[in-house]
């Protein structure tokens, strides 16, 4: 198994959505906001069309581990998991990647830790 | 023929005042934004921060509050005492710590090597012997009041105050006593820079007048129940509770958020693991669309409580033109992975509407600022708490609050 396979590994049940690892399975809210500002709608639609029907399954999968330990594929399942609520305003509330009529994004400083 | 008006509310209360007047100038003038400084911010307690994120011995943080025109440096002593020093090294002055946050052991001045303890005292001068006769005692970091609430730490610039913190809050100290803050852990954290008087960003943060507008794409359904909010003048504080349409039908993310087990800011089904709703100084009209109560603290710090989650925002001025501001979000501590990605739902959902927030508060200013229009005029019920906030800023500023 090449590298790039076992950095995109997901728990079993879940491997489908190891083609949405590298690009969404971020640590940093800053990053999963930067990401889903700088996609088209079309790759966050995508993302969050595969997602969905699996959320539940995932806060499922997840609820055996405490956040203190989490293993490296749940931890890799979580952020994904994290994405997809980032990107859900996008698609269900704005209809559009970034929040129109807000402040411009580069203005608010992401500053969590 | 001219039909009489009833100028009574229905129920034979008394008449609602008129349109309510302030005057602009107090946002836009460099003498006033003087006076507020003088007056207010070196006369009254500051809330900085929690005292959580200092928790052991030698962990400190620093904030530079241009208002007060020195930065400040707070840290845990070895006898597990919070103290804050101004930010500056007795020799000439240097900045003395320009981490923002950390731990340390001591304080070693980068200019010429004085060093100082974690409670302030001056411990070390290299080449001490051309100091003859220097009394190392009396030159310890310059310290300002600090004390702590229920895990806020407040500054005072005077080292001793002649109102205590405790009686300086009342009567909301008495309200939150008790009141279970350590459960919640913060999750996110924001900031920015505006080109704003601190007053007009307040502003924006004190009334629900503005979701129907400024929230028409996050929260279009907003029908609160009643639409005011039940607003409370509270002393130089005050206080708004917030409430929200009960029928909103959540979309599938924020649905899932909700089962999960997040309360956001907006849609609240499951009221019975929710006990905030419950605390007596919360809600206390008792309803079920009720959403947040939000606590204004003189001058400058907004507390919102809601359930399984807090807000508080600083408004820190720079100049009567420019304001940094910050938030931070804090959600119920929880180990469980599933919870976690419920509450980011809410937190996101907080984030990107505090930006649509953000959005009129440089136009407004930059109006303002034309000289144009000489008063806004604000509702007496929607807005009586801006009116409330600027009366007591201009109370402070004639030297009226004792
Ligand atoms: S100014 Fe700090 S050691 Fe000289
Ligand atoms: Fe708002």
């Amino acid at each position: 198994m090449s590298a790039t396979q076992q950095d995109n590994e997901l728990p079993e049940r879940f491997r489908t959505l190891s083609q949405f690892v590298s690009a969404w399975s971020l640590p940093t809210e800053q990053e999963r906001n930067r990401k889903r500002r700088s996609s088209s709608m079309e790759e966050i639609r995508r993302f969050y069309n595969a997602m969905l029907p699996e959320m539940a399954a995932i806060a499922e999968h997840l609820s055996a581990f405490s956040l203190d330990d989490l293993p490296e594929k749940e931890r890799r399942l979580l952020n994904l998991a994290l994405s997809f609520m980032e990107v859900a305003l996008a698609v269900e509330v704005y209809s559009t990647p970034d929040v129109p009529g807000a402040i411009e994004a580069e203005r608010l400083a992401i500053l969590t830790r | 023929m001219v039909e009489e008006i009833d100028v009574n509310n229905s129920d034979g209360s008394e008449p609602l005042p008129g349109p309510q007047h302030v005057p602009v100038g107090p946002n836009i003038s460099a003498q006033y934004f003087e006076l507020e400084r003088q007056r207010i911010f070196r006369r009254v307690w500051l809330q900085i921060g929690r005292a959580e994120a200092v928790p052991n011995p030698g962990d400190f943080f620093v904030r530079r509050l241009e208002v007060l025109g020195t930065s400040v440096l707070v840290v845990r002593g070895r006898d597990g005492q919070l103290r804050a020093f101004h930010n500056l090294c007795r020799h000439r002055g240097n900045r003395l710590v320009n981490q923002p946050h950390g731990s340390a052991r001591a304080f070693t001045c980068g200019f010429h090597g004085w060093t100082y303890d974690c409670e302030g005292a001056l411990v070390g001068i290299p080449l001490e012997s051309e100091f003859r006769g220097c009394d190392r005692a009396q030159l310890g970091l310059i310290p300002l009041a600090l004390d702590v609430w229920e895990g806020f730490i407040f500054v005072h610039l005077q080292t001793s105050p002649e109102t205590s913190l405790r009686k300086y809050l009342e009567p909301i100290s008495g309200m939150l006593d008790g009141f279970p803050f350590a459960e919640m852990e913060l999750s996110g954290w924001w900031g920015a820079t505006l080109t704003a008087n601190w007053k007009t960003f307040q502003d924006a943060f004190i009334e629900a007048y503005h979701v129907l507008a400024v929230h028409r794409r996050s929260i279009p359904d907003f029908r609160a129940d009643p639409i005011v909010p039940s607003a409370q003048p509270l002393g130089r504080h005050c206080k708004l509770t917030y409430y929200q349409n009960l029928h909103h039908k959540p979309k599938p993310a924020e649905a899932l958020a909700f089962k999960l087990g997040s309360a956001a800011f907006l849609n609240v089904n499951n009221t019975d693991q929710l006990p905030n709703r419950r605390w007596p100084s919360l809600n206390v009209e008792n309803r079920d669309n009720w959403v947040f109560d939000e606590f204004v603290i003189f001058p400058n710090f907004h507390l919102f409580l809601g359930d399984g989650w807090m807000l508080c925002h600083e408004f820190w001025p720079i100049d009567v033109d420019h304001t940094n501001w910050q938030v931070k979000y804090y959600q119920r501590r929880t180990t469980s992975p599933a919870v976690r990605i419920a509450q980011e739902y809410s937190k996101v959902a907080m984030r990107d509407a505090i930006r649509e927030d953000l959005s009129t508060i440089e136009s407004t200013h930059a109006a303002q600022r034309s000289g144009v229009m000489a008063f806004m005029t604000l509702s007496p019920t929607l807005e009586s708490l801006i009116v409330h906030h600027h009366n007591t800023v201009a109370g402070f500023v004639k030297g009226l609050d004792t």
